[in-house]
């Protein structure tokens, strides 16, 4: 059995370790409970964009637009959102699979691809993995500014009019519920997938009463279009981030839930172990007495 | 839809962020990409492209009038109910006195390093645009010099 003094120290880091892991997981409650707020209040203006966006696809006379069409390009841009810090379960791990299967894809099918990257964390795993990676956005902690993000998409939507890449699309865990989060891939151009994406997980009642010819447009419909589509690629880009800090912060939450129980459990069992071996030390210095007395008493 | 333009309608802000302003309002006035829209009760479905300007909303049931700056967006109209989808917003609503002044004086500076020539001819438009929130909204600037402000 081990010695005493040997058991108080692993007790004592335990509770070291057990106390590090409940501040996290404070932390992360709070980032949460504030990143859960933006993304409920945000609901409405995703919603209300969808409405846009349905309204001008079902036209009767379709709109053209260099971002509704196809490219034919071999090239495709990966942004792929991850987090700074570990310690959040198998968050970032289920997203290097995600890339996994991208890569594979793209060999498979004759593709290049140009990841980019955000989070410090992540970004070491597919460095790991030898993805050869374009760029890391490492301006911003967590959720980027509209700056920000305006100058991340327009570098995307420049290389799509070039005709550059063929496809950009999002690797990140999406926010379904509080129950729910899952690591998905988002198509942000071509336009078509991004509507339909946002369509179909609107929370609004279709199909709507008016339709597009009902509305006075002003400018016209190419023109609104065009800052729609731009519109939508950032609302979209900076929701992903949104949803994929909300997810981590849950991750991790929950992953140091689990490590602070673990914590608990494992000072009780040292606390037993510690008793055991101090009365069993206490048990044979009587024996020694009785032992010595009795050899003395002879 | 036909009907007189008095009485109130529903207004909403939205951006990514939440929602900025939900009300019945009797007017309100955005920034068209080609000049200003004022919008009254029973006005025609409209989809417009917003630039940058002042969302002004007036005679809302229960508080005083609400002013924002945007810069860009979208405003839809339909069946009594208006609403601007915007991504970047500036207000004053909801914001402690320190944190206006700090806007209003970080305002004044670009207006002034612009007439240097050293500002972003936008940010130097939208920063004119918050002075004049501010007038509009009845934020007062705290006076550039040492002195205490008169009682």
């Amino acid at each position: 059995m081990a010695g005493t003094r040997h058991i108080l120290e692993r007790r004592a880091a335990a509770r070291n370790i057990g106390k590090v892991t409940h501040t996290m997981e404070t932390v992360s409650s709070v980032r949460y409970r504030q990143y859960f707020r933006m993304w409920v209040e945000g609901i409405e203006f995703y919603d209300t964009l969808a409405q846009l966006a349905y309204l001008i696809v079902t036209s009767e006379r379709p709109i053209e637009h260099p971002l509704m069409e196809t490219r034919d390009a071999t090239r495709q841009i990966l942004l792929v959102i991850g987090s700074n810090r570990g310690l959040c379960g198998a968050y970032n791990g289920n997203l290097c699979r995600l890339v996994d299967v991208h890569v594979r894809m793209a060999k498979r099918f004759g593709r290049e691809l140009e990841v980019y990257t955000h989070g410090r964390k992540l970004t070491h795993m597919l460095r790991q993995r030898r993805i050869p990676i374009e760029r890391e956005f490492d301006e911003f902690d967590e959720v980027p500014t509209p700056d920000q993000v305006r100058d991340i998409c327009d570098g995307f939507v420049e290389a799509y009019r070039a005709n550059r890449v063929s496809r950009v699309a999002v690797v990140y865990t999406r926010f379904f519920s509080p129950a729910s989060q899952k690591a998905q891939t988002l198509t942000i151009l071509p336009m078509p997938d991004l509507i339909d994406d946002l369509t179909t997980r609107a929370t609004v009642i279709w199909p709507w009463e008016l339709a597009f010819e009902d509305f006075i447009l002003s400018p016209s419909a190419e023109e609104i279009f065009d800052g729609l589509a731009t519109l939508m690629v950032r609302a979209a880009v900076q929701g992903c981030f949104l949803e994929a800090a909300l997810s981590e912060h849950l991750g991790r939450v929950v992953a140091m839930r689990n490590a602070t129980d673990n914590a608990e459990e494992m000072i009780e069992q040292l606390t037993r172990e510690y008793n055991r071996a101090r009365q069993w030390q206490i048990t044979n210095e009587l024996l020694d007495i009785v032992g010595g007395a009795l050899a003395a008493g002879k | 839809m036909v009907g007189w333009a008095t009485g109130v309608f529903r207004f909403v802000l939205l951006t990514p962020h939440g929602k900025l302003l939900d009300c019945r309002a009797g007017s309100v006035v955005v920034p068209g990409h080609d000049g200003q829209i004022g919008v009254l009760r029973n006005h025609a479905p409209l989809l417009c492209k917003l630039g940058l300007g002042l969302v002004r909303v007036e005679e809302i049931a229960g508080r005083k009038n609400a002013c924002f700056v945007v810069n860009g967006g979208f405003a839809r109209v339909s069946e009594n109910h208006m609403a601007v989808l915007a991504y970047d917003v500036t207000t004053f609503e909801e914001m402690e006195e320190g944190e206006a002044q700090a806007l209003l004086a970080q305002a004044r500076d670009t207006i002034a390093a612009g007439s240097r020539g050293r500002a972003d001819p936008t940010e130097v438009q939208k920063a004119r645009l918050i002075l004049r929130m501010a007038k509009y909204t009845g934020v007062e600037p705290v006076p550039a010099t040492d002195e205490p402000a008169p009682a």
